[in-house]
């Protein structure tokens, strides 16, 4: 049993290496810039940021903002969960796909796809000005609205996906007891439903709560002004453009602080309340009633609507053109050029180079944070190491910004020449952001594994690599698949730290797509979108094809 | 007038089609039992109010209450999980009803308390129930089905989770619940045949979504109706009718094994009531403690046979009781009674 | 097995993609070579750049690598924040409001271009000819004709309800243009008086962009009606969509003038060719410089197109000394970002 314990423990090593040379290391060296003028130990940055009037604000606003967020995010996902985890209908698994969609999808885009559909003459103003008559009768976009919006749209697919998971595994006949026993439904959902359902509503609400906390380009494009703007947008603008990397790193501290003791507090709370009674087989069942296949359709066309309505609407964006030069109306001008622009420039990368690029990338990131994600899984499997999973976990609390603060830090000390160093950061950095999640993916799945049959394989003389590789790896596979395809899709979107890191070397589709927002291309910008929303849809449709495959060999 | 009445209440879904027409007495024990996949539970889930039949009537004191919902029916269920509320402790799942009833906090505490003392649990009031082992759990779960005073209790398997120790201390359990609520009708699932008839006033089977039969034990299991009965309420060995000079008009003839007679030397006494197979040979015996289980074989067919003893020869004559002789033609049973025909084992 | 070969074939291929990607870029850096640095207007596609590099490529045979890095006040941020390690040679697109920031930055050598004879007086803001001014700009008003607001007069109208949720400001703090506007609004209402219109203005306000290109681009996509830019917009819309419908609009107040300049680094190992690279945005690109960053020439002997005519020049402009701002500016975005959380 001592060459077991050895087994798993040197599992963790390598991801831990990984997560100390790209997280670790980046973070301290922020947070050291923070407790350090004039070359000597000092707490005067953060006395700064801590009285400053300003900060507070801030902390106000994106706490107000987050919150908002969170419980609009889960109020929307309520109805679909009930719905999914209770029936199984056709375009089930499609509709879960698409809206997991939004969620990997660069935040840039979506602001784009928002203006394009919800904008005071995006698609739905201008179908109801037709229809009313009145000037851009639906006025949701701009400053707070539009941010919860943004943010709703974004997050309301983890939600969805946490809660309906939590819900179908409940047993049903919990709240069939509670029916027989007099309750009516409206009592059964809150005497019985509700507080199962709250560990995971609480769950899913700190993790929209956390994305929403450090989201930046939304706040940034669609936010506007000191108003509505929040503590990450202010580290950015503090390090970028006022060029003052140690008050930046006072912020980071600050909200990093903030953020974890939120963390710490609804990590307590949900520990309180651990789920129990959870069977795993499923309480889906057919649709039998009119009465639900109507609601069924109504609520899916109307999250159809929403998931898809800015998506469909930057396709179609990419293929009109507003230019009187070009010709208005149909047109394929911007595939022509985001194809064709000379690299010669260095500025405009094609959009060939891009997507090469992001494949490269996604798919190395994706391998290397399954690999590493499933170490880390057998590691805190075997050894109920609950500190290794908060340190892996950690990452989600850390923003991109602040992160990326830290790698400029040490790029900026590093050879910046060369292109492999370029295209390497990059997918450490990429690493990063997608570990917590295939991590997530993993871990459920890890912990339920049969203890027994590793034993069994061990009394027929396996070694314990054999043994983990023969029987443990096997049994894992379709969580290992959900993990990659996360990480894949992820990387795909990434955009922050790719800028940071790779200070245009590494030019991925979501970096020429913020180029083009930038020069005000929309139409080009709406083409790269195209192509990443395909590419990360044809992921997804092959994940789900292959998965299929599998249970039917 | 029956207490609870399904007049041709179904159910039709996944390719899978029931109908019931069941009368119970107020009062009664009544056990179905069936084949897993008979549609048993889903029974109880219509009486419950579960699901809603898709045609058919149901009547409780003679009150149509087919389209009531679950909570008006006064019903209560015990499911096979026990389904315990986990976000209450062990007080909160018995005083749950009364709540809903709004009973005072300190009535329902006072009920909770002598419900538990009822099913023997005193003093588990402030237990977590994840902390209850299984049986402790089931008469949680049974306390608090109770605690709604309902004047039909539907029990889903609810031993199937217990060890057999403690599922015959259960089902005494059970049954003593039931015979101390005056005028509560309890219909109990199983698919266990001995448990249901130890503890049932009447059983009814249940297969491919239809009651077969509906009778007290005894009946079930001595006069079945029909050959998917007999075979599904216990052993026995079937033969072809066509074997014997038999003057019934009958294709097939069962009976079980402790109705078989071994005798290890001829014996021709009586024949007239007594079936023989003589020169039959033994095969195997099973040694079940109080008795030996024999396989025979007699002409090639396999018999099965109860003895108090090993037999020493290793042919024997197996005697069988006419009157313990079940008869079937197309599956049905032929109810005659035998007259005092010789008949004869075969043509030796 | 399947799945595997195809995940071979797929890994293969993006494989020599990649690499072909990669030995297309290489063959280009052989020759001599300056690094520019520009905002993201000059390089995209209707940015002067790709017309003029290649031009200037064909006639010094000197390779130019464009680096465009966002908007002018972050290009600025990021070559004093890389000092030393700055690859480029040439930083384009300083406006003279962050004159100062790039003076303290040391980062800049001098240059007295033989074009300088060209460019009027006024325009050279910087003595010592480290930023070369190459075209300047007005703030306005850009006014969409086909919306059913009228057309503001002047800053004071703009305080006006009918404009709710009809203008598009941009962020001072993250912006040239919305610097400029800052300083517009204190040159016409002084220290004492500037906060005050933001905080009607505010109001009024659709959102605060973080940069131009956002605001503009919400403004051409229909968002709102009214969009801080320069008098020079319009230009582009005659220029290249033959249309008149947006307008600049000349306001009673008059305008805060801008001037954007170029700079050779003194870190630069190449600045013969740097120099040449000044010299022909001075001449030669003059025009197109101009037209494509939608700006005046700084060069009198430009020719410029017809559509010139709409680009309206105010009565009286206002600049202000680089050194004053610098001192100021920090003071400046503090009190105006408080103004802009308490309205």
């Amino acid at each position: 049993m001592r060459g077991k314990d050895h087994f798993y423990s040197m599992s963790a090593l390598l991801p831990m290496a990984v997560l100390l040379a790209v997280f670790l290391l980046p973070l301290a060296s922020t947070f050291s810039r923070a407790f350090i003028s004039d070359g000597a130990f000092s707490l005067e940055l953060m006395k700064d940021v801590v009285s400053d009037p300003y900060t507070w604000h801030l902390l106000r606003f994106t706490l107000l903002e987050s919150m908002v967020s969170a419980v609009v995010s889960l109020l929307l996902a309520l109805p679909g969960a009930y719905l999914f985890a209770n029936y199984d209908f056709k375009g089930r698994k499609l509709i879960l796909s698409l809206s997991s969609l939004c969620f990997v999808l660069p935040s840039i885009l979506v602001v784009l796809g928002f203006v394009i559909f919800y904008g005071n003459s995006g698609v739905i103003n201008q179908v109801l000005e037709a229809i009313t008559g009145r000037e851009s009768p639906l006025r949701i976009l701009y400053s707070f609205k539009a941010i919860i919006l943004a943010h709703a749209f974004l997050n309301m697919p983890v939600a969805l996906s946490l809660l309906s998971d939590s819900w179908e595994h409940w047993p049903r006949n919990t709240e069939n007891a509670a029916r027989t026993l007099g309750a009516r439904p409206s009592r059964v959902f809150f005497n019985i439903t509700l507080p199962h359902l709250l560990p995971s509503m609480l769950s899913a609400a700190m993790l929209v709560f956390l994305f929403c906390f450090t989201s930046f380009s939304i706040i940034l494009v669609l936010g506007g002004g000191p108003e509505y703007t929040t503590l990450e947008v202010e580290i950015y603008r503090t390090n970028n453009i006022l060029l003052d990397s140690s008050k930046a790193s006072a912020l980071a501290v600050f909200s990093t602080l903030i953020n974890l003791v939120l963390i710490l507090l609804s990590s307590l709370a949900s520990q309180r309340a651990k789920t129990q009674g959870d069977d795993r087989t499923s309480r889906k069942r057919k649709v039998e009633k009119t009465r639900t296949r109507i609601i069924l359709l109504v609520h899916n066309i109307i999250l159809l609507f929403f998931i898809l309505g800015p998506l469909v609407s930057i396709v179609l964006r990419s293929f009109h053109s507003t230019s009187k030069r070009y010709g208005e109306g149909f047109s394929l001008r911007s595939y022509q050029e985001i194809f064709s622009v000379v690299s010669t420039t260095g500025a405009m990368s094609s959009a060939l180079e891009g997507l090469v690029n992001s494949l490269i990338t996604a798919l190395v990131t994706a391998l290397l944070s399954t690999t590493l994600a499933l170490l880390l899984a057998l590691h805190i499997s075997h050894r109920k190491s609950k500190t290794l999973e908060v340190i892996a976990m950690m990452p989600l609390a850390v923003s991109s910004v602040t992160l990326g603060l830290g790698w400029s830090i040490i790029r900026s000390s590093v050879d910046s020449s060369s292109l492999f160093l370029s295209y390497l950061f990059v997918i450490l950095a990429h690493l990063v952001v997608a570990l917590p999640f295939a991590l997530r993916s993993l871990l459920p799945a890890a912990k339920s594994l049969d203890g027994r049959t590793l034993q069994a394989a061990y009394t027929m003389g396996a070694s314990t690599g054999r043994a983990c590789l023969g029987v443990e790896v096997p049994a894992l596979h379709s969580s290992m698949a959900k993990a990659f395809i996360f990480s894949f899709a992820l990387s795909m979107g990434e955009v922050n730290a790719t800028m940071t890191l790779a200070e245009g070397r590494v030019v991925t589709l979501p970096i020429l797509l913020y180029r083009l927002i930038n020069s005000y291309n929309y139409q080009g910008a709406c083409a790269v979108g195209t192509l990443l929303i395909l590419a990360t849809l044809a992921i997804f449709i092959t994940s789900q094809v292959l998965s299929e495959d599998r249970r039917t060999p | 007038m029956s207490h609870l009445e399904l007049n041709g209440l179904s159910l039709a879904y996944q390719g899978f089609s029931l109908s019931v027409d069941l009368s119970v007495n107020e009062g009664e024990f009544l056990t179905i039992i069936g084949p897993s996949g008979s549609g048993k539970s889903t029974v109880l889930s219509l009486i419950a109010g579960l699901r809603e039949p898709s045609s058919g009537s149901m009547l409780i004191d003679g009150k149509d209450v087919t389209n009531l919902p679950a909570q008006k029916r006064g019903v209560s269920l015990v499911f096979q999980d026990y389904a315990l509320f986990p976000s209450m402790n062990v007080e909160g799942n018995i005083g749950y009803a009364m709540k809903l009833r709004h009973v005072k906090r300190q009535q329902r505490q006072e009920e909770a308390k002598a419900l538990l003392d009822f099913v023997h649990l005193p003093g588990y009031g402030k237990r977590k129930v994840n902390t209850l082992s299984g049986g402790e759990a089931q008469r949680v779960a049974l306390a608090r089905a109770l605690s709604s005073r309902p004047s039909i209790l539907l029990l889903d398997e609810p031993l199937s989770a217990l060890d057999a120790a403690l599922r015959r201390q259960m089902k005494d359990e059970i049954r003593r619940i039931h015979d101390a609520q005056p005028g509560l009708t309890t219909i109990y699932v199983t698919h266990d045949r001995e448990e249901a008839f130890s503890i049932s006033d009447r059983i009814a089977i249940m297969m491919d979504g239809h009651i077969r039969m509906v009778g007290t034990p005894e009946e079930v299991y001595r006069k079945p109706d029909s050959l998917a009965t007999a075979l599904f309420t216990g052993e026995g060995t079937l033969l072809s009718a066509s074997l014997f000079d038999l003057s019934i008009d009958a294709d097939q003839v069962f009976f079980r094994p402790e109705s078989v007679r071994l005798r290890e030397h001829a014996w021709s006494n009586d024949s007239s009531a007594w079936l023989l197979l003589e020169g039959a040979e033994v095969v195997s015996a099973e040694f079940l403690g109080s008795r030996y289980l024999l396989g025979l074989s007699w002409k090639g067919l396999p018999l099965i046979a109860e003895s108090p003893t090993r037999p020493s020869t290793r042919t024997v004559t197996a005697s069988i009781l006419k009157s313990a002789l079940m008869f079937f033609k197309d599956g049905q049973a032929v109810n005659q009674v035998l007259v005092q025909s010789r008949c004869s084992g075969g043509n030796r | 097995m399947k799945k595997r070969t195809l995940l071979t074939i797929l890994l293969a291929l993006l494989c020599s993609m990649a690499l072909m990607a990669q030995a297309a870029g290489e063959e280009t850096t052989a020759k001599e070579s300056i690094t520019l640095y520009c905002y993201d207007t000059f390089s995209s596609e209707w940015g002067s750049g790709p017309t003029l590099i290649p031009l200037f490529e064909e006639e010094t045979g000197i390779h130019v690598n464009v680096v465009s890095t966002g908007d002018a006040v972050e290009m600025l941020s990021r070559a004093i924040m890389e000092g030393d390690d700055c690859e480029a040679d040439l930083i384009m697109g300083i406006s003279d409001d962050q004159a100062g920031k790039a003076y303290e930055s040391g980062l800049f050598t001098s240059y007295e271009s033989p074009m300088l004879e060209y460019i009027d007086d006024s325009l050279e803001f910087d003595p010592e000819h480290r930023l070369i001014p190459f075209d300047y700009g007005v703030f306005a008003f850009v006014w969409d004709s086909e919306s059913d607001v009228p057309a503001p007069t002047s800053l004071e109208d703009l305080k006006d309800p009918v404009y709710k949720d009809k203008i598009i400001l941009i962020d001072p703090r993250t912006s040239s243009v919305g610097l400029g506007l800052l300083l517009w609004t204190i040159d016409v209402y002084g220290e004492d008086g500037y906060l005050d219109w933001w905080r009607a203005v505010g109001e009024n306000a659709l959102t605060i962009a973080d940069g131009w290109s956002s605001a503009y681009g919400l403004f051409t996509e229909g968002e709102a009606p009214i969009v801080i830019s320069y008098t020079t917009s319009p230009v582009y819309h005659v220029l290249w969509e033959d249309s008149t419908r947006y307008q600049a609009l000349i306001f009673d107040e008059g305008h805060h003038q801008t001037i954007e300049s170029i700079g050779i680094l003194a870190s630069s190992d190449n600045k013969e060719a740097a120099q040449a690279f000044v010299d022909f945005i001075l001449s030669e690109g003059q025009a197109e410089t101009a037209i494509a960053n939608s700006m005046y020439p700084v060069n009198s002997g430009t020719e410029l197109p017809d559509a010139y005519d709409w680009a309206p020049k105010p009565d009286t402009t206002f600049s202000m000394d680089p050194e004053y701002v610098a001192a100021n500016i920090d003071r400046w975005t503090d009190e105006w970002t408080q103004a802009m959380i308490g309205r």
